[in-house]
């Protein structure tokens, strides 16, 4: 099977009806992290709201706010397998 | 900006052309994260969300997985400082005009968004206001700015009054 890119700007009306019927769709969902420290968190936080609807041991850390409150609506209780992205990149080398 | 615009278009490029190899590292190790994810579930449907400013699928494609592209609308607008990077990185011609644009734009996204605009139509709103302006004209709000103690204080606001007194529509 392809892999399905849903290329998009951030924004909460990027999650429409067309990610709608890709996420019910797929099996394994890939998000975006920027940077390596928030990658166990992130994973961690997505799959508990995934598989149990909840989570409350760690936080998202959004760059838009409506964006990741509405995909985490799409997530949550949708038992998907959630994997992030690992990035190379730190938070320190992004603040220098 | 404090009237320097030329020195702030300076600061702006490079730091662009930094967040461009940060791209580039982060795209070229994400690419080897897929193509392991891919390989490992081959017959699991896998859905990546990504900006649409990173060429991964053109990147995938040369490495041979199979993989197609969806977006949520088309035409697919950048905000003006995206729009700077995508240039600076594939080598394409840019006018002085965007790179003052870029540095301005997201005060007036800003000001959108406080009026209760959503963050999308203030980018597309914010783009079309600022996409306007040359780079002189930028230099003239930038010097009223840093030349008017009230406007300093509120630069956001002054920058609203002087795009109004000059019969922008915001």
């Amino acid at each position: 099977m392809p892999i399905t890119i849903f290329a998009q700007g951030h924004f909460p009306e990027d999650l429409n009806q067309n990610f709608e019927n890709l996420f019910k769709k797929c099996d394994i969902l890939v998000a975006e992290v920027a940077v390596k420290e928030k990658y166990d968190d992130v994973k961690t936080y997505l799959n508990q709201l995934s598989q149990i609807g909840y989570s409350d041991d760690t936080f998202l850390s959004p760059v838009n706010p409506e964006y990741s409150w509405k995909l985490q609506e799409f997530i949550k209780n949708s038992k998907k397998q959630i994997e992030v992205e690992k990035s190379p990149i730190s938070l320190k080398e992004l603040k220098n | 900006m404090n009237g320097k615009l030329e020195e702030a278009c300076n600061k702006a490029l490079e730091f662009y052309q930094l967040e461009v190899e940060i791209d580039k590292k982060r795209e070229a190790s994400f690419v080897e994260q897929l193509i392991e994810l891919y390989e490992e579930n081959e017959d699991k449907e896998i859905l990546v969300l990504y900006g649409a400013a990173h060429p991964i699928y053109y990147e995938l494609k040369r490495r041979g997985i199979n993989v197609k592209r969806e977006f949520p609308y088309l035409p697919l607008i950048f905000p003006l400082p995206t729009e700077l990077e995508r240039k600076l990185r594939f080598g394409i011609p840019y006018t002085k005009d965007l790179v003052a644009q870029a540095i301005i734009v997201s005060a007036v996204e800003t000001y959108l968004r406080d009026l209760g605009m959503s963050s999308i139509e203030a980018m597309r709103k914010s783009n079309r206001i600022v996409r306007k302006l040359s780079y002189d004209e930028i230099k003239d709000l930038s010097k009223y700015i840093s030349e008017n103690s009230l406007a300093r204080k509120m630069p956001i606001e002054a920058m609203v009054v002087w795009l109004k007194k000059r019969g922008y529509e915001i």
